[in-house]
């Protein structure tokens, strides 16, 4: 196995990983907005794990770029 | 005597707009900071993996190694930070309301299941407080059980602060009520 299909299965792993990640995030934010008592509040909750969220994959994602 | 109104403006659902909320209570906070502090606890995990694998030669820690355990370690903070986000919302949708005609409990259990539960005053046959446990005893909270005449389950608040004046308040509440109800002659 080369490089470059150790880079591909790498990626998708980790992709598949953080994108159920991110679908708990988003049912989370979803069930926080829909049922929470005040809106601005929680949407501003969300934005800001949204934001630390994204931050993080992003920054997890550089790294197994620069890995293989 | 009956505390001040909580001043929130809607809480549930069916609220009427002259329903006045006399108690709005959550899991009491000591319950949401050991939560946080397990989440604390297992984010330290990855250094302590790290640390045993330097110090032992199960593993030859080269740079390709050490990216691989730092993606794996970043996977498992977004798990983590996940965790904190589901934690937190599931203690700021669990509410207990107690207004002047009813008490409702928000119950939201996982992500997937919310349910709304009211119960009017008149209705209550018993209120009882429980504090149990060594934690519980030195933070004053516990639960509170909210028996209603017939066959329906009792209510229900969980590991809330300071559960007898809760308890207090609503027997208070619903001998307010009665009196209301059947005026004396």
């Amino acid at each position: 196995m080369n490089a470059s299909q150790i880079n591909n299965i790498a990626s998708i792993v980790f992709l598949v990983l953080v994108g159920l990640l991110a679908l708990v995030s988003l049912l989370t934010a979803y069930v926080l907005i829909r049922y929470g008592q005040k809106l601005t509040f929680t949407v501003i909750i969300s934005l800001a794990f949204g934001a630390v969220f994204f931050l993080g994959a992003l920054t997890a994602f550089i790294t197994l770029q620069q890995l293989f | 005597m009956i505390p001040q109104t909580v001043s929130y403006e809607k809480l549930f659902p069916s609220q009427q707009p002259d329903e006045k909320i006399i108690l709005a209570v959550r899991e009491h906070w000591f319950r949401l900071f050991f939560k946080v502090f397990i989440v604390a606890v297992l984010s330290l995990l990855p250094w302590l993996v790290r640390l045993l694998l330097f110090n032992s030669d199960v593993l030859a820690l080269t740079a390709r190694t050490d990216a691989v355990i730092t993606i794996i370690s970043h996977l498992y903070f977004l798990a983590l930070l996940v965790g904190l986000f589901v934690i937190y919302t599931l203690y700021y949708l669990n509410l207990h309301i107690v207004s002047a005609e009813r008490i409702v409990d928000i119950d939201q259990v996982g992500l997937l299941f919310h349910e709304v539960s009211e119960l009017n005053i008149e209705t209550i046959e018993d209120v009882t407080s429980q504090t149990k446990g060594l934690i519980g005893n030195l933070l004053n909270y516990g639960t509170v059980f909210i028996q209603t005449a017939g066959a329906q389950e009792r209510f229900q608040f969980d590991n809330v602060a300071n559960p007898a004046r809760i308890a207090s308040i609503i027997l208070e509440l619903y001998e307010s009520h009665g009196s209301k109800e059947s005026p004396r002659p």
